[in-house]
């Protein structure tokens, strides 16, 4: 008896809990913020416990070193003034015991940061020289949808194609090209770098600073298109050949396909090869190709077939479709002239004798052509 | 304020009209004033609710025009059987308002502005939303107290429903709207019981929807009777009143209900 496939909804809805969590918690941190400054206009001593709350649930984001040159005193806060003693006093605590807490700082779109809390510290700091400063950081909604993004890309369960929908969003979102196209400039923007050889310098920039990026990307020649595209994939940390070879090609799979790797967990690369089994390869009609894909997958998912046994197993298939439909023929001849031709060696010919071959072959090509037009 | 209601969802065929249609009916039977207010170009609701094709500057589409002046275009539905219920139609005119509305300062929030600079006077208004997730339902979002999100029973748009989501909480940050649009629910619809697969990813549905703190409604079943409803313009309660998914929808107008108290009584 053959076992039901099971429904597993919680994959479609993992990213959507993910964007929930990070929803509620920045509605808490835009209230504590907001309490925070209206018990300061007052003058309130509460302000502590709120600042000590705010501080604690931006904890869960990591505290960071940020340089000190990156932060402004925020121009929405009533001017603190700090006597040189008090910042003096904050001097030697830094320098004997070191930051005890992390300052507070709001996020901007320019990549700097304002102080929210901690300007005594800052200021310490800056008299101390020291290059950076522990912080937590309230982000920028900007930030946050980028924070979504890249804990979503990053997640373990992702599959390929929702990797590959939400990069494709998030580049349109941020190039204003259209989404159709582009894989297309992705790829021709790769072919040309592997043609020149320069992968290499892509694939070194995956994980250096945003400002390095852009220094290598404008150094090599590509299009406005292609550096959006490119700028925003190295922007994530992903590399853009890897994406080309292993991710934008499931926006091209079959619909069923698709379905069987979000609804069953079909592997990626399993579903690119049972892909090939489509209507023309077999020689049969789609809605038939169809079914020999849904008895593969079926077949795949059941017997957790390895990557290299799914391609034995759909190369079986085509050639035994293929076989069907040659039988009576003997291709035996043709075989061995069709390796010869494709076996010439054109690398290093001369350019005439590259054109007196393809006179030669075009003819050829003609006299086949006559042959098998019904007259 | 009204009560306003949008139906959302990531895919067509979905059941966005055909809820949009009913709760119409439903409320206003009800003894609820209802403006029906159709969002979606294809114009469905003219269709389910049997109104003739309208007069393009008679549609929602003139209301988001710039020199728009308050004279809502309003038509009654069903005035032989209920007194308070009018549709704002839709019609193609819709697909330049799209293009319009992203080159708008104001594109995201425009149904809003509208709705505040010349209120409509009804207790509840219902927007009916084309199925891709563009310009259009965005306004509706901005422009909305409460979501509703009918959803067929097929793995495909169990995929669309989580997109969904991810779609609300991102536009309710990037917009900033405050009060934040409450998620009413999600209604399965066009359920077969008999149907292995249907029972399987409603079952499966249900624990995710809890565990996002989602309501999930009773389903609305399958039944062609929706269909023949439809094309008389007509909600199943007028064309088979005894039809056993008539009480489907019973659980929603209760919620709706009690919303409407809260509103009128606050
Ligand atoms: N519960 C149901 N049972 C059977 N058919 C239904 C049901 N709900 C909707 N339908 C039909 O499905 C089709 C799509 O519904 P519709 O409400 O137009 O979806 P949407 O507005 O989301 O595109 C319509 O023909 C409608 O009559
Ligand atoms: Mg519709």
């Amino acid at each position: 008896m053959s076992k039901k496939p099971q429904i597993d909804l919680s994959n479609l809805f993992s990213g959507a809990e993910y964007s929930q969590e990070v929803h509620a918690l920045e509605t808490k941190i835009t209230e504590l913020q907001a309490e925070i400054e209206q018990l300061r206009s007052v003058g309130s001593q509460q302000v502590e416990t709120k600042v000590q709350e705010l501080r604690s649930t931006l904890t869960s984001g990591g505290v960071i070193d940020i340089s000190v040159e990156q932060i402004d005193p925020n121009p929405d806060q009533p001017r603190q003034t700090f006597s040189p003693e008090s910042i003096n006093g904050m001097m030697v605590s830094l320098a004997s015991d070191g930051q005890q807490e992390p300052i507070i700082l709001i996020e901007q779109p320019d990549g700097r940061y304002l102080l929210f809390d901690g300007e005594r510290r800052w200021r310490a700091a800056l008299q101390l020289q020291w290059g950076t400063i522990k912080a937590v950081i309230i982000p920028c909604p900007e930030a946050l949808h980028r924070r979504v993004l890249l804990a979503n890309l990053h997640r373990e369960n992702l599959n390929p194609l929702d990797m590959a929908e939400a990069l494709i969003k998030e580049i349109a979102q941020t190039s204003n090209l259209n989404e159709q196209d582009i894989p297309r400039i992705l790829r021709t923007a790769v072919r040309r770098l592997e043609r020149q050889g320069k992968t290499n310098q892509i694939s070194e920039i995956v994980v250096v600073s945003p400002e390095s990026q852009q220094e290598v990307l404008a150094e090599l020649e590509l299009n406005s298109s292609e550096k959006s595209v490119l700028s925003v994939l190295l922007s994530l940390q992903l590399n853009p050949a890897s994406i080309n070879t292993n991710i934008f090609p499931m926006l091209g799979l079959a619909a069923d396909l698709k379905q069987a790797m979000r609804t069953q967990g079909l592997g990626g690369i399993q579903a690119i090869a049972v892909q090939r089994c489509n209507a023309k390869a077999l020689g049969i009609k789609e809605a038939e190709a169809k079914k020999v894909r849904a008895k593969l997958v079926k077949r795949i998912l059941q017997e957790k077939l390895s990557v290299a046994k799914t391609r034995a197993l759909v190369s079986s298939e085509i050639s035994s479709y293929q076989k069907e439909q040659a039988k009576g023929s003997t291709p035996s001849r043709a075989t061995s002239m069709i390796r010869q031709v494709q076996e010439i060696a054109i690398d290093n010919m001369e350019q005439q004798e590259l054109e007196a071959l393809k006179v030669a072959l075009a003819s050829k090509l003609h006299e086949i052509e006559s042959m098998l037009s019904p007259q | 304020m009204a009560i306003r209601l949008a139906l959302l969802s990531n895919a067509g065929g979905s059941g966005k009209t055909t809820l949009a249609v009913h709760l119409a009916y439903l409320l206003g039977n009800a003894g609820f004033s209802v403006a029906l207010v159709d969002l979606d170009p294809q114009g469905s609701c003219s269709l389910m609710g049997g109104l003739p094709r309208p007069h393009p500057d008679q549609t929602i589409a003139a209301v988001l025009q710039d020199d728009f002046q308050g004279n809502w275009p309003t038509t009654p539905l069903w005035s032989d059987e209920v007194k308070n219920v009018v549709a704002v139609q839709g019609e193609m005119g819709l697909v330049k308002t799209i293009n319009e509305l992203v080159l708008h300062e104001r594109g995201a929030y425009l149904l809003g502005d509208r709705l505040s600079d010349y209120p409509l006077p009804q207790d509840i208004l219902i927007f009916d939303c084309p199925a891709t997730l563009g310009p259009l339902p965005l306004i509706a979002l901005s422009a909305c107290t409460h979501l509703l999100v009918p959803i067929q029973v097929e793995p495909k748009s169990a995929d669309g429903a989580g997109k969904l989501i991810e779609w609300f909480y991102h536009n309710s940050r990037r917009l900033r709207l405050k009060p934040e649009p409450q998620i009413l629910g999600f209604v399965p619809n066009q359920y077969d019981k008999t149907i292995a697969i249907h029972r399987n990813i409603l079952a499966s549905l249900e624990p995710q929807l809890s565990k996002l703190s989602i309501h999930c409604f009773q389903a609305i079943r399958f039944s062609s009777e929706f269909k023949n409803a439809s094309a008389l313009g007509l909600p199943i309660h007028l064309y088979r009143p005894l039809h056993p998914a008539c009480k489907d929808f019973t659980p929603i107008v209760t919620k709706i209900t009690q919303l409407l108290k809260k509103s009128k009584s606050s």
